[in-house]
């Protein structure tokens, strides 16, 4: 009996002290990005109590991964809104994935949303816009809500700029999420050119662009765009044909014109 | 007739290493230390043949699977090793003929808890080793494949994609403080095995251990914050807290398969923190063991 | 006054019983001292306590009240092992272990170490007779071979005392008779040794002393002698007599005042008719093998 109380009391004491230095531990490992995950009770119902324990026994990433599997089954059988409920269970399982807001995004932004636009069961055209337009709203919310957790993700900005560019209609939010890309680490070559693409098209920044452009072309970076978009603005903003860049820029016959 | 010539050393490394070295041999000819390491590298294995997924959801899942049997398999060794070890001796009786000669039993625990180490460190070897195996073969079988489907002008951007998301360094941190965890769990299943009277008890009560360990930060957070509670919560939270380790501070790996790099500092504090569990939890065996009826 | 070899002070010995308040009391305060180089024999029937006593000497269990030691040191201390070999009764080894690899394993507990040790290894491997067994597994062993590794692992590092618990418990008569010349000549090099057998036969041939033990009390002790020599009964034993000369002793005795108490053939002794019988036949066995390799 003794010798239980004495274990007792060290133990008690080791819990006192080393209390704070598990939570400073704690502390510096959130802070470097660890431990992501939230918890809710909610995601009990989609993963179950085994699920529930497991993620918690440190087995989380696998248990994202069994939804993620399951996410895949829903997305063949279309039941978008199962769907979107396993794919905010994975993202909260596993923020520090990129991977999987992106994908995220892609179901919802892409595949639900034109699925959405296309149904055959719905007659009504406003009906039809009205519920793309919330699945692309779903899939930009999974897009930024990714960059909270990932705020380095050079791919992340990239789609968020290609659904501003292509499904949203909105080039200045586009312009700005490619340019935030391009200052990423492993951002791709290109978006630097897409973020000047794109703010070429909003009204007011025009000469900006043009500038931008310019600078592409006298750099040698003569692609199709480049220069389709250089012929647009100078039209657009009456550039007189002899400061044309087409003239003032130094032609080098080796430079060929690339697929931007 | 002369007798022992060397006068009795109080710690002897050397008994120490011969404690070990013999519970290292024990272990590895128990057959459950095969059909827990076939099984692990089954499951590595298997995870080749995800094919339906991209690449990139490929390399996640092989990562999360493969740390996962890691993890797993490292702390059921542990575990199930240390479970049997002393009940064992005890009922073999060979437990008597090693007390009998000049052997403290503090040295006698540590013997056995250090081979204990060495069995989930080759085991965690091996397994890593396998899984970075697989790892490293996958990712060349996609790079071929980029590099054949790719154009040209896309293709550094593509290779660079690919490698990113395949083996990292940073795996290698994630396995050693999955191997801190393991032995900070064969520790306490040491000091568990000290006092319970059966191996089953000892087995049971370590996995409760384990879960609690998980939920000790929240334990913690919750008893730390103070709220609205009645005191028998408030004191049962905070005795869990006090109690018992946090084990979250070593599932760094989730994050680490994510691609998240661990700081070297942060790896050093956690493993020290580690080791430091372990000094106490085997002094607290040796305070039980040392009166143990024989 | 050289220390004594083993030294028991009052020893008290209680175990508690589960679920119960009364105490099962093993060894009730024991007294005893084995002088160096003495072979004591300690003898009881089942339960009277002899192996917790042995228990509590090599520091196996501590003792409720009272004390015991080994050449001075308090047996509670790891020092006092230092001289001490131990065979257990079924002694139990790590049935993984080679024969050479188990006294290896023990003697480097015991702090020996390198060619050293692997050469008395060796010896005593040769000294107990297995040293075709050294590359055996102790899971293929007979109870014999067991017994005998046990005795050659007790001897690892030269111990000043021994403690034999059973040591011929299940060999065979040829085996035996080998532990017992062993014990013979440890007790010629001045080995202490502390034996207890029900083999009281065996007791009587090797002990210089012994204690009784019954319900964990010391109830005789002595030396052997001493304790059964029957003093006024004395044995002759004739060769040649004849029957006259018989019946002449018989008066003679009557007049004296003395008994004849019996009168019968003497007999030898099974264990060596039993010997004799079976070396005789070895070595038979080993000439005709001799002559047919010759032939």
């Amino acid at each position: 009996m003794k010798r239980w109380g004495v274990v007792l009391i060290v133990l008690l004491g080791f819990g006192v002290w080393k209390t704070p230095v598990e939570r400073s531990l704690w502390a510096q490992q959130k802070a470097e990005g660890f431990h992501a995950a939230q918890w809710n009770l909610g995601m009990r119902d989609q993963v179950g109590q085994m699920g529930f324990v497991a993620a918690l026994g440190g087995f989380r990433a696998l248990v994202a991964d069994v939804l993620w599997v399951r996410a895949g089954a829903a997305f063949e059988r279309r039941e978008w809104g199962r769907l979107k409920l396993l794919l905010d269970s994975v993202t909260q399982l596993q923020p520090r994935s990129v991977i999987f807001w992106r994908m995220a995004h892609d179901h919802m932004a892409y595949d639900a949303a034109l699925d959405a636009r296309h149904d055959p069961l719905e007659h009504n055209d406003f009906v039809k816009r009205k519920a793309e337009r919330e699945y692309l709203r779903i899939g930009e919310q999974f897009l930024l809500n990714g960059l909270k957790f990932n705020p380095e993700s050079a791919l992340l900005y990239e789609c968020l700029g290609n659904l501003y560019s292509r499904r949203m209609g909105d080039p200045a939010k586009a312009s700005e999420a490619y340019a935030f890309s391009a200052q990423k680490p492993g951002a791709m070559g290109y978006v630097a050119r897409f973020a000047i693409y794109e703010s070429a098209k909003v009204p007011g920044r025009e000469k900006e662009a043009y500038a931008q452009l310019c600078e592409l072309y006298r750099r040698g970076q003569r692609f199709e765009t480049v220069i389709r978009l250089l012929r647009k603005l100078e039209a657009k903003l009456e550039i007189p044909a002899a400061q044309s860049i087409f003239q003032t820029a130094n032609a080098d016959p080796a430079q060929g014109t690339l697929a931007p | 007739m002369k007798s022992a010539s060397s006068a009795h050393r109080l710690f002897s490394g050397g008994r120490v290493a011969a404690l070990a070295h013999n519970t290292l041999r024990e272990l590895i000819r128990m057959r459950i230390f095969y059909f827990l390491l076939l099984f692990a590298l089954l499951v590595i294995g298997s995870s080749l043949f995800t094919v339906q997924f991209t690449f990139q959801e490929q390399f996640q899942v092989l990562k999360d699977v493969g740390l996962g049997a890691i993890s797993l398999f490292s702390w059921l060794l542990g575990l199930l090793c240390t479970a049997l070890l002393i009940p064992k001796d005890l009922e073999d009786r060979t437990l008597y003929t090693i007390l009998a000669k000049p052997v403290p039993r503090f040295e006698y625990l540590l013997g056995k808890l250090l081979g204990v180490f060495l069995v989930i460190a080759a085991a965690v070897g091996l397994m890593g080793l396998l899984f970075l195996g697989v790892l490293a073969l996958r990712e060349q079988q996609v790079l071929a494949e980029t590099a054949r489907t790719t154009p040209p002008e896309q293709l550094a951007d593509a290779l660079r994609v690919v490698r990113q998301s395949a083996f990292q360094w940073n795996l290698i941190p994630g396995i050693l403080l999955i191997y801190a965890k393991a032995l900070v769990c064969a520790t306490l299943t040491l000091l568990i095995s000290t006092f319970a009277s059966s191996s089953v008890f000892t087995v049971l009560v370590s996995v409760v251990v384990y879960v609690m360990g998980h939920l000790q930060g929240i334990a913690r957070d919750y008893w730390l914050a103070g709220g609205e509670a009645s005191p028998l919560v408030k004191l049962m939270v905070g005795l869990v807290a006090l109690v018992f380790p946090d084990l979250q501070l070593f599932n760094v790996v989730d994050e680490i398969a994510a691609g998240k790099a661990v700081s070297a500092v942060l790896l050093w504090k956690v493993s020290g923190f580690g080791m430091l569990y372990t000094v106490i939890y085997l002094l607290l065996a040796q305070a039980f063991f040392s009166q143990k009826e024989l | 006054m050289s220390t004594p070899a083993i030294s028991v002070r009052n020893l008290t010995k209680e175990f508690a019983i589960p679920f119960k308040k009364e105490r099962f009391v093993a060894v009730r305060d024991l007294s005893l001292e084995v002088p160096e180089g003495e072979v004591y024999g300690l003898l009881g029937p089942n339960g009277s306590g002899k192996s917790t006593t042995m228990k509590v000497i090599l520091g196996l269990v501590s003792p409720t009240s009272g004390s015991t030691s080994i050449f001075g040191w308090d047996s509670r201390q790891v020092e006092s092992r230092e001289n001490v070999g131990f065979l257990p009764e079924n002694p139990y080894f790590y049935k993984f272990l080679t024969g050479l690899e188990t006294l290896l394993f023990f003697g480097k507990l015991c702090g020996l170490s390198g060619a050293r040790l692997r050469e008395r290894a060796h010896f005593l491997l040769k000294l107990v007779g297995l040293e075709n067994a050294a590359e055996r597994r102790l899971g293929g062993f007979s109870k014999g071979m067991l017994q005998r590794i046990g005795m050659a692992q007790a001897l690892i590092q030269n111990p000043r005392l021994l403690v034999l618990d059973e040591p011929t418990a299940g060999v065979d008569p040829a085996g035996s008779r080998e532990i017992r010349d062993l014990i013979l000549e440890f007790k010629a090099q001045g080995i202490t040794v502390l034996l207890c057998s029900h083999l009281l036969g065996q007791v009587q041939e090797v002990c210089d002393r012994v204690g009784i033990l019954h319900r964990g009390r010391l109830v005789r002790e002595g030396r052997i002698e001493d304790l059964v020599t029957i003093q006024n009964q004395t044995q002759l034993v004739l060769e040649n007599a004849s029957p006259e000369l018989l019946s002449d002793l018989q008066r003679q005795v009557e007049a004296a005042g003395a008994r004849l108490l019996s009168e019968t053939k003497a007999q030898a002794d099974l264990e060596r008719f039993f010997l004799q019988v079976t070396e005789a036949e070895a070595s038979r066995h080993s000439e005709v093998r001799l002559s047919s390799d010759r032939s």
